[in-house]
């Protein structure tokens, strides 16, 4: 019995099942197992609501309003951030947040390693599908 | 102290030689990365900005990023950009157009389109147009017409 959460192709799986392109009777006996898997079932209706969706639309007048708030927002600024330059402000607060950090909890050397990490997997996945999207032809 | 000076400027001119091969060495690696980026100015750039974004770092700090991965996926990395910088600026412009239709799928969708184009990668073409005609089903129009230019088979 395939389970998607354990099989080491379960999400190609599981996609393959949601656009039921997977021949009839994997379709079955994936559809009998994600009926008795309780971790199967949530990861199917997961993957089925994310497909669903929608992205609300904006409400009208929103950048109105939206501009309104920017407005009553600069007004309720702080007494030092009026005293400086606007434009330099969130520099000056942002350059004084890193220096306090900076001085009371010194960054280790994996945070930056963990980042330049998941770049690189972004780029090597969207590499993927680069490569993987050459029309036939060309290769 | 004919000698004695004979003797300081051979020191001189040796000392200035390893200056000058630095020098030059310099010229010639500004030189090649002006050539790179000129090369890469012509190019129809990726349209993917992480990837873009990778290829304008400097070789030092790509190393650097690629040494992250396993060896096996490094080497995979870097045939498929190899492949890419290959493409000719038609080829690119089409990958243009295609790629950012890709990524507006929906994150189970793109998965399922990404499988299908492996499944079809493997079959041949008379079984391709099969296939392609029973996926109209599954897929949508969208969905469709990026399996439709990936393979080559129009309607």
């Amino acid at each position: 019995m395939i389970c998607l959460s354990k099989h080491e192709q379960g999400a190609d799986l599981l996609a393959g099942y949601l656009a039921k392109t997977l021949d009839a009777p994997r379709m079955a006996e994936l559809a009998r197992h994600i009926q008795g898997c309780s971790d199967c079932r949530g990861l199917a209706s997961v993957w089925e609501r994310l497909d669903e969706f929608a992205v609300p639309e904006v409400s009208p007048g929103f950048d109105a309003r939206l501009y309104a708030r920017i407005a009553a927002e600069d007004a309720r600024r702080p007494w030092w951030y009026r005293l400086v330059w606007p434009p330099i402000a969130p520099a000056i607060a942002i350059a004084v947040a890193a220096l306090i950090l900076f001085v009371q909890v010194p960054a280790g050397p994996d945070a930056t390693k963990q980042v330049n990490k998941t770049e690189i997997e972004q780029v090597a996945q969207a590499v993927d599908d680069l490569d993987l999207l050459i029309p036939l032809e060309n290769r | 102290m004919r000698s004695l000076l004979i003797g300081i400027m051979m020191i001189g001119l040796a000392s200035s030689l390893p200056a000058q091969n630095i020098v030059q060495d310099k010229q010639l690696r500004q030189q090649k990365l002006k050539q790179q980026k000129a090369q890469r100015q012509r190019m129809v750039p990726l349209p993917a900005p992480a990837v873009e974004r990778f290829l304008q770092m400097s070789p030092e700090d790509r190393e650097r990023a690629l040494s992250q991965l396993t060896p096996e996926r490094r080497q995979q990395v870097e045939q498929q950009l190899q492949r890419l910088q290959q493409l000719s600026p038609e080829q690119m412009q089409r990958l243009q157009d295609l790629y950012p239709a890709f990524e507006n799928l929906r994150p189970a969708r793109r998965l399922a389109v990404r499988n299908e184009i492996k499944e079809l990668r493997q079959m041949r073409p008379i079984e391709r147009k099969d296939r392609l005609n029973s996926d109209a089903g599954n897929f949508s129009p969208e969905e469709m017409n990026i399996l439709r230019q990936v393979t080559g088979i129009q309607e």
